[in-house]
């Protein structure tokens, strides 16, 4: 091949390394790398507020919050106070549930957890406990998208499900018929190959395929 | 002056030496004789090879009255100098070059009026053969923030590839390819993404230019510009994906030690 067409394309790949360089860190230091970065449970986060709004029967109320947290999600598991999150109204104006996103929650026996996203009682303080909880869910980011969860994945989800005390059908059932009701253990990736009878009785919902220009699927 | 053997090779600033009458220089310096070839460059605006030529005449007239100078005329041979119809650019040429020790900055390796060139690198310039896989990984390389360096090392280690002399170059642009779909498509689909859901909630009080990351240290970063500035590489890497793919995937020639040393220990370039 003739210089004047590698030329070219030196030329071109310097501006797309350049490009690289520039997109490749959030920050000095501090690498893109998507299964740290908090993108997948970003996503679900305004998802699930996405799927309120969807069913018709709630008014969104965006609670930003404080300081220099106003619009600020946290990539690992913060405080409640003072970080920005959803209050889902019916029409009349009466507050239903708040969705949290990144925030710790005491389970029944006292110990602290970060959860991914987490729609809370419209009571819940700004300390949250397991019984202000009405949902939870965790986002698993697969770097190869035919990659199961894996049963420990399966295991941990269902052990919260259980130390929250969210094996229980009083949970009222605010997102009926959508996608993402109940706790979910959403992947971009595949399904655990567990048993479905297991699922239901665990009060786990798996999500799969969740991913831009993927289709949802969810079992049981 | 003793004979040499055989022929030498020169790279000749073509401002101080091309068709000129005669330029003043150290008696013992620049030992160009008969039967060299030599290669001319300009410096602006950036240093480019234009031509080369076989040497007929080089002349030395002792400087009157100073000891120790010489006035060095070059002639070529035949019609004199070749011009290249593309003017080749050092940069191009800077993993190329078994002369060149700094490919990120070979000019620096120019800064002499001329230097001698071995064989193998004066031939390759004037045939236009640049050794693309070794170039665009090194411009990859070179232009990888230093924690990329050490996510994309361990990339290759978890794909089991030795960080040794063995790793073809092909493999490491395909490893690169990964990592950049892997990392930094796969965060634009998803920012993309985000912008899309968050911006159809149509909420007052929520923009998606306002959204941050919050690091968990004090920092927190834009969305928004990240997306743009993923979104810019998306673009430029698009314009060459295919044809770095095409262009590479045959060669199976290893990288040297400099590039893999920006690897293994993030020495500076």
């Amino acid at each position: 091949m003739a210089y004047a067409d590698d030329k070219k394309l030196i030329a071109a790949t310097r501006k797309a390394a350049k490009a690289f360089g520039v997109a490749a860190e959030w920050s000095a230091g501090k690498p893109v790398r998507v299964r740290n970065d908090f993108l997948l449970e970003m996503l679900l986060f305004f998802e699930v507020v996405a799927q309120f709004k969807g069913t018709g029967k709630y008014v969104l109320e965006f609670v930003a919050g404080t300081g220099r947290h106003k619009n600020a999600f946290p990539k690992a598991p913060a405080d409640k106070a003072g970080r920005p999150r959803f209050i889902v109204k019916d029409f009349k104006g009466n507050p239903v549930c708040q969705v949290c996103a990144g925030t710790r929650v005491a389970d029944k026996h006292g110990d602290q957890r970060g959860l991914d996203v987490s729609i809370q009682s419209p009571l819940a303080s700004n300390s949250p406990v397991h019984t202000d909880l009405i949902a939870i869910m965790d986002a698993k980011y697969k770097s190869d998208s035919n990659v199961r969860l894996t049963h420990g994945e399966y295991a941990g989800f269902h052990h919260w499900v259980e130390v929250f005390d969210l094996r229980r059908e009083a949970s009222p059932r605010l997102l009926k018929g959508s996608m993402l009701e109940g706790n979910c253990l959403v992947t971009n990736g595949q399904p655990s190959t567990e048993a479905t009878v297991g699922l239901r009785d665990g009060w786990v919902v798996e999500v799969s395929n969740f991913y831009p220009g993927l289709t949802l699927s969810r079992r049981p | 002056m003793p004979k040499r053997l055989g022929r030498a090779y020169w790279a000749l600033d073509g401002n101080v030496f091309d068709e000129t009458e005669g330029v003043e220089i150290g008696a013992g310096h620049l030992k160009v004789e008969k039967g060299d070839y030599v290669l001319w460059f300009k410096r602006h605006p950036e240093l480019t090879f234009y031509g080369h030529g076989i040497v007929e005449e080089a002349k030395r007239t002792a400087v009157e009255g100073v000891d120790g100078r010489v006035l060095l005329r070059i002639t070529l041979a035949g019609a004199g100098t070749v011009a290249f119809d593309e003017p080749r650019l050092l940069s191009d040429f800077g993993f190329s070059l078994e002369c060149l020790y700094r490919p990120s900055k070979p000019a620096v390796h120019f800064r002499r009026r001329y230097r001698y060139l071995p064989r193998d690198d004066f031939e390759a310039v004037v045939a236009g053969k640049v050794d693309l896989a070794a170039t665009l990984v090194g411009i990859f390389l070179l232009e990888m923030p230093s924690s990329t360096k050490s996510a994309f090392a361990a990339l290759l280690i978890e794909k089991g590839h030795q960080l040794t002399e063995e790793v073809s170059l092909a493999k490491l642009w395909q490893m690169m390819d990964q990592y950049s779909e892997a990392e930094l498509l796969a965060g634009r689909e998803l920012l993309s993404s985000i912008r899309h859901t968050s911006e159809g909630l149509d909420v007052s009080g929520l923009s998606f230019d306002k959204i941050r990351l919050d690091h968990g240290d004090e920092t927190a970063s834009r969305l928004r510009r990240k997306a743009d500035e993923l979104d810019a590489f998306a673009a430029a890497y698009e314009a060459i994906r295919g044809s770095t793919r095409d262009r590479l995937i045959e060669t199976d020639s290893t990288p040297r030690k400099e590039i893999l040393g920006w690897l293994t220990q993030m020495t500076r370039s």
